[in-house]
């Protein structure tokens, strides 16, 4: 861990039963300092610690201004996660500022779905519901 | 020889917190969409920078990082050059051994981010003894 520790994001939750999932709306930035807080946000989001426990997640990228590796990994590995519990994650509003570092990572499978806005993530998340 | 522009050049001490972080890169990427340099290459210097100061501060003994940005001019790449006084880390070999994501671990994917970045990358030790890693884009 990184000596000194700064949350660089806020993040506020939606209960979205109609899709089984929780919407997360991240702002700020996921970087080296902050990703372990979103790692446990997620996981407690996931464990139904903050609200109803649902398998899919849907994440407002809209205020992200940066997300790191770290971010991205953290996001992977909770994507790979709720798969297993054959939820999903899908995320939207990805900015382009946000997406540089995405787009780096080239992965050989998608670990993750970017739709391209709220409408577009919900109705992702009710034709597979 | 051709001429280089050096747009960016910061002495960053160790440790130095979330902000100095992320204003290394930040200004990194405001100088250089200043300077002409394309912005996806840009984007990809400071993402690049920013792992390696973050890894810096998160593993690395320096006391100190100075990060240097080079646009050369004429068909040259775009360079990014940091030194430190670090014992050295050996990112070339960490690069290269680094692999694509697979959501099974959350750890390395910033050696695999650089690779992707880089065109090319080499270390040195400079004669004072300290760490010279230059990265090309």
């Amino acid at each position: 861990m990184p000596t000194k520790t700064a949350l660089n994001f806020t993040y506020s939750l939606e209960d979205r039963p109609e899709c089984g999932a929780s919407l997360i709306r991240l702002k700020g930035s996921v970087d080296a300092f902050s990703y372990m807080a979103l790692k446990t946000v997620l996981k407690r989001i996931s464990d139904g610690e903050l609200g109803a426990a649902r398998r899919n997640m849907l994440i407002d990228f809209r205020d992200v201004q940066y997300c790191a590796s770290s971010g991205w990994s953290v996001l992977f590995l909770q994507s790979a996660l709720l798969k297993e519990r054959q939820g999903r994650m899908v995320l939207f509003d990805v900015s382009e500022r946000a997406s540089h570092a995405l787009s780096l990572l080239v992965m050989r499978e998608p670990l993750l779905q970017v739709v391209e806005d709220e409408a577009a993530a919900l109705e992702c998340m009710a034709r597979a519901a | 020889m051709a001429m280089t522009t050096l747009f960016f050049d910061e002495v960053l001490r160790t440790p130095a917190g979330p902000d100095a972080v992320r204003n290394i890169r930040v200004h990194l990427l405001e100088r250089a969409l200043g300077a002409g340099v394309d912005e996806s290459e840009a984007w990809k210097m400071a993402a690049v920078a920013d792992e390696l100061v973050s890894n810096m501060e998160e593993h690395g003994n320096a006391k100190w990082v100075r990060v240097q940005a080079e646009l050369p001019q004429g068909k040259d790449p775009l360079r990014l050059r940091l030194k430190d006084n670090s014992s050295g880390f050996n990112l070339v070999l960490a690069t290269a051994e680094a692999n694509p994501p697979t959501g099974d671990n959350d750890r390395g994917l910033g050696m695999w981010l650089i690779r992707q970045a880089t065109r090319s990358l080499r270390q040195q030790r400079t004669a004072k003894g300290e760490t010279e890693t230059i990265l090309e884009f």
